[in-house]
């Protein structure tokens, strides 16, 4: 079974094998990263930045990590699913050579599970890497008498806690909770699949989605005077509001793709639009899924940008706040660079289920171009409105809640919309530039050829 | 070359190292209904292909209208085929995401034309080949025989000079196959378009005005009349 | 013998002259050889031998093709039985075209001209049916000329195969 198993994921290829592998490693590595902030005492044995140290910040600097861990998710999603058509191909000639269901689903499993656990325990060698790198210096280490010790405090990278470390058996958990992570969503990829001896169907979920999503975001805003009611207003709550905002943005991905792929289409006169917008109305989930680490990242943003105004009105020379958003500003790039992923993903995916009518679109005198052009309204047409709404809606917030705003704070957050929007325009057509060469390959006559 | 609206000459293409076409030449003339049969793997899709400018031999050259087609440049003839050329494949043909409508309507979406006069000529044509009631429906939702009627609308719709048809009824019985290809050509005689068809179906090829048969990749000798 | 059955067919309408019965057969079946006179009364008289047929009347200058034939009841049980009872599939081995073309194909030269003019002449033939199909809204007279149509097409298939055995195996069969 096991080495069945092992021919099958080679027979997926290797880049998805190697995406699978390294979103793993990196989910793996940053709950290695969580559990380490978790077992730090509240004063640590060693010098680490500010955000990690102070016991009242470190909750949402846990939280915010273990949120770091949504874009490789989505993208591990993304991987899962892209050749699936092949693989439902491939497990239905099982079926056909006699495999049961049970079997069947087992070996999918181990398809997807094999791959994720190797990227696991690779992610142990990544979170060493990362301590390395930027790990905390022990106490003995740091001249206390010198100068340099009180800004060695804020502004050195000190981020990762060596003073303690996971255990084996923290370790063993975080390997196998991220491998059943994997596992879990290769199951939900293949959900919906109905395999049966004679080919595959998969089964049309033609309904269109709900917003439920704003439901979610409701909920965030409620936080609000629940929190101003019970008189605090603890860490807890900005992680709600935080938390509950990010999923609420996600789970509206799919209806926003479906509305935007219906208002375009009886608007345009454009092919490449005609054609992004009724695929979007069409399959609207996967698009939706691209965007919504794009919508996340947006909010982020917004609110990052929010809380720096507010810090400009109050004229807070704090270094330590700067350079804390300086920190948020970098893993937002990180994060966006992963978005770029997943909108190349869903492109390349696209590509390959559609590879004949692709073709037949070339050959009826669409040129590369144009076939392009619709790839990049595919995914814009539904990341800038969420992106836009993103940003503004977490920029509105945190202004709301912060209360003071002064000319430059405003323009900073004006500013940080453009920047935002900017870049996920620019991720867009990185992402389509990426998969140029799927793009010829689908576009090739040879996927006409019958004889 | 005095009539003939499209010629091929002596053209070679090979794929990896299968050699589809051995210096295969072809003439017709406007007007005409050319009916190209032979047995599978005889290179007559190759052909069809090469003379309508998707694939591009590697030897021998396609004239169109009296001008040298085969050396113009990718643009420039993906532009020229979706003005004059018509063309109809047997699979895989419609977008499955558009509906009928639409499909019909996207040539001259990427030609330019106005949404609300694509529409129209778009509903015209479905009416005439008798498929107005699949306008708006999925080509999932199509049968086979509505499928291959929608099909030959979107070649249509352009008015083209030459239509390329391959294996337009392989997919049908033979009733509906005769519907769809009355309709196909009825339209092209009516307009004075020329149809190059493919096709493994004597019935088919009896409805065109002459054959041609491709047996590996040349064309058969005429027979010699006693 | 089944042009008996057909000019029975044809009298169950009701009474005909000869000729009356040839125009009808030609009709009914117009891509098939047109029947001569002389079969339509060789076959009458056997027709009326047998108690199948009568004479209705004739006229004053008696001419075969002035008397008026009548179906007898023997004659309308004979028909209903033969209508009864289906075709028999084949064998068409013995047909002309098969002679000719395996003689040819024996004999080894220019086998491959000899199979390019029959398919010539077969595919013109189609194609006059296929004209003649596309003019008439009659669907009964559509049925018929498929039938020949297909028998047409399978002719042209078996040479096609007989082509690609001789293709495969070289020119001479034995």
């Amino acid at each position: 079974m096991i080495r069945l198993a092992v021919t099958l994921t080679r027979a997926g290829g290797w880049p998805r094998m190697l995406l699978l592998g390294s979103c793993t490693a990196v989910v793996c590595a940053l709950l290695l990263v969580v559990v380490t902030f978790a077992r730090l005492p509240d004063s640590p044995d060693e010098v680490l930045f500010e955000l990690v140290a102070d016991p009242g910040t470190r909750g949402g600097t846990t939280f915010a990590t273990a949120l770091l861990t949504v874009p490789p998710l989505l993208l591990l999603y993304q991987a899962i699913r892209l050749g699936t058509a092949a693989r439902d191909r491939r497990l239905a000639a099982l079926r056909l050579a006699g495999a049961t269901p049970n079997e069947v689903r087992r070996l999918g499993a181990l398809e997807v599970g094999i791959p994720a656990l190797a990227g696991s325990l690779a992610g142990i060698a990544l979170f060493w890497i990362l301590r390395q790198v930027l790990g905390g210096n022990t106490m003995h280490d740091v001249d206390f008498r010198s100068d340099v010790y009180a800004s060695t405090l804020t502004l050195s990278l000190n981020l990762l806690p060596t003073s303690v470390s996971p255990q084996w058996w923290d370790a063993s958990l975080v390997v196998i909770a991220t491998t059943l992570a994997g596992v879990f969503v290769g199951a939900r990829a293949s959900r919906g699949v109905i395999v049966t001896p004679l080919g595959v169907s998969r089964r049309q979920s033609s309904a269109p989605p709900r917003p439920w999503g704003v439901l979610l975001l409701v909920a965030a805003a409620l936080v609000v005077p629940l929190a101003l009611a019970v008189g605090a207003f603890p860490a807890a709550a900005g992680i709600a509001i935080v938390g509950l905002a990010v999923l609420g943005v996600v789970g509206l991905a799919p209806w926003a793709a479906y509305r935007a792929g219906r208002y375009a289409e009886s608007r345009t006169a454009s092919a490449a639009v005609l054609l992004a917008a009724r695929r979007l109305v069409a399959d609207p989930r996967p698009a939706g899924r691209a965007a919504a680490a794009v919508g996340a990242i947006a909010l982020v943003s917004g609110g990052g940008a929010a809380i720096a105004a507010d810090l400009l009105a109050v004229e807070n020379d704090d270094p330590f706040y700067y350079v804390s958003l300086a920190l948020v500003a970098g893993a937002l790039l990180v994060a966006l660079l992963v978005a770029v992923g997943t909108l190349a993903v869903h492109s390349v995916e696209s590509l390959l289920d559609r590879k004949r009518s692709v073709a037949s679109l070339a050959a009826l005198g669409m040129p590369l171009d144009e076939l392009e052009s619709a790839q990049r309204w595919e995914a814009r047409l539904v990341a800038m409105p969420i992106a836009t709404a993103g940003v503004l809606l977490g920029a509105a917030t945190i202004a709301v809640l912060g209360g003071n705003l002064s000319p430059v704070g405003l323009l900073v957050l004006v500013a940080d919309v453009v920047l935002t929007l900017g870049l996920v325009r620019l991720a867009i057509i990185a992402a389509v530039r990426i998969t140029r060469p799927w793009a010829v390959r689908a576009a090739s006559v040879a996927n006409l050829r019958t004889e | 070359m005095s009539a003939a609206i499209v010629e091929a000459q002596a053209v070679r293409k090979a794929f990896g190292r299968t050699e589809a076409l051995r210096g295969t030449s072809l003439a017709v003339d406007e007007g005409e209904v050319v009916a190209v049969t032979g047995p599978s793997g005889s290179g007559k899709s190759t052909l069809l292909l090469c003379m309508a400018g998707v694939l591009r031999p590697e030897a021998g050259e396609i004239w169109y209208d009296g001008r040298k087609f085969h050396d113009l440049s990718e643009g420039d003839r993906t532009r020229l085929r979706r003005r004059e050329f018509g063309l109809v494949l047997q699979f895989g043909q419609l977008v499955p995401e558009l509906t009928g409508a639409q499909n019909v309507a996207l040539p001259l979406l990427l030609e330019k034309h106005d949404r609300g006069a694509a529409n129209t000529l778009a509903h015209g044509w479905l009416e005439r080949l008798g498929a107005l009631g699949v306008a708006d429906a999925l080509p999932g939702e199509m049968s086979g025989g509505e499928a291959q009627r929608v099909a030959i609308a979107r070649a249509l719709v352009t008015g083209p000079r030459v239509i390329f048809a391959d294996e337009p009824t392989g997919a049908l019985d033979t009733v509906s196959g005769e519907r769809v290809l009355g309709a196909l050509l009825s339209t092209a005689r009516a307009t004075g378009a020329t149809v190059v068809l493919v096709t493994h179906d004597n019935r088919v090829a009896a409805s065109a005005d002459r054959e041609v048969v491709i047996r590996d990749g040349a064309v058969e000798p005429a027979p010699v009349p006693r | 013998m089944s042009i008996g059955h057909v000019l029975l067919g044809v009298l169950a309408a009701g009474p005909a002259h000869g000729y009356d019965l040839k125009r009808e057969h030609d009709s009914r079946f117009p891509s098939a050889k047109p029947l001569a006179y002389g079969q339509v009364y060789s076959t009458l008289s056997r027709l009326e031998r047998d108690g199948l047929v009568e004479v209705a009347e004739t006229s004053q200058d008696a001419g075969p093709e002035r008397t008026t034939f009548a179906l007898t009841s023997a004659g309308e049980t004979s028909l209903a039985a033969w209508l009864d009872e289906p075709e028999p599939a084949g064998p068409y081995a013995a047909d002309d075209l098969v002679r000719k073309t395996v003689t040819s194909l024996h004999l080894g030269a220019d086998a491959g001209d000899f199979l390019r003019r029959q398919r010539a002449v077969h595919l013109a033939r189609m194609r006059e049916l296929v004209a003649l199909q596309g003019k008439t809204a009659d669907t009964d007279e559509q049925i018929a000329v498929d039938h020949t149509i297909s028998h047409l097409d399978a002719d042209l298939r078996w040479l096609d195969t007989a082509a690609a055995r001789v293709a495969a195996r070289g020119k001479v069969l034995s």
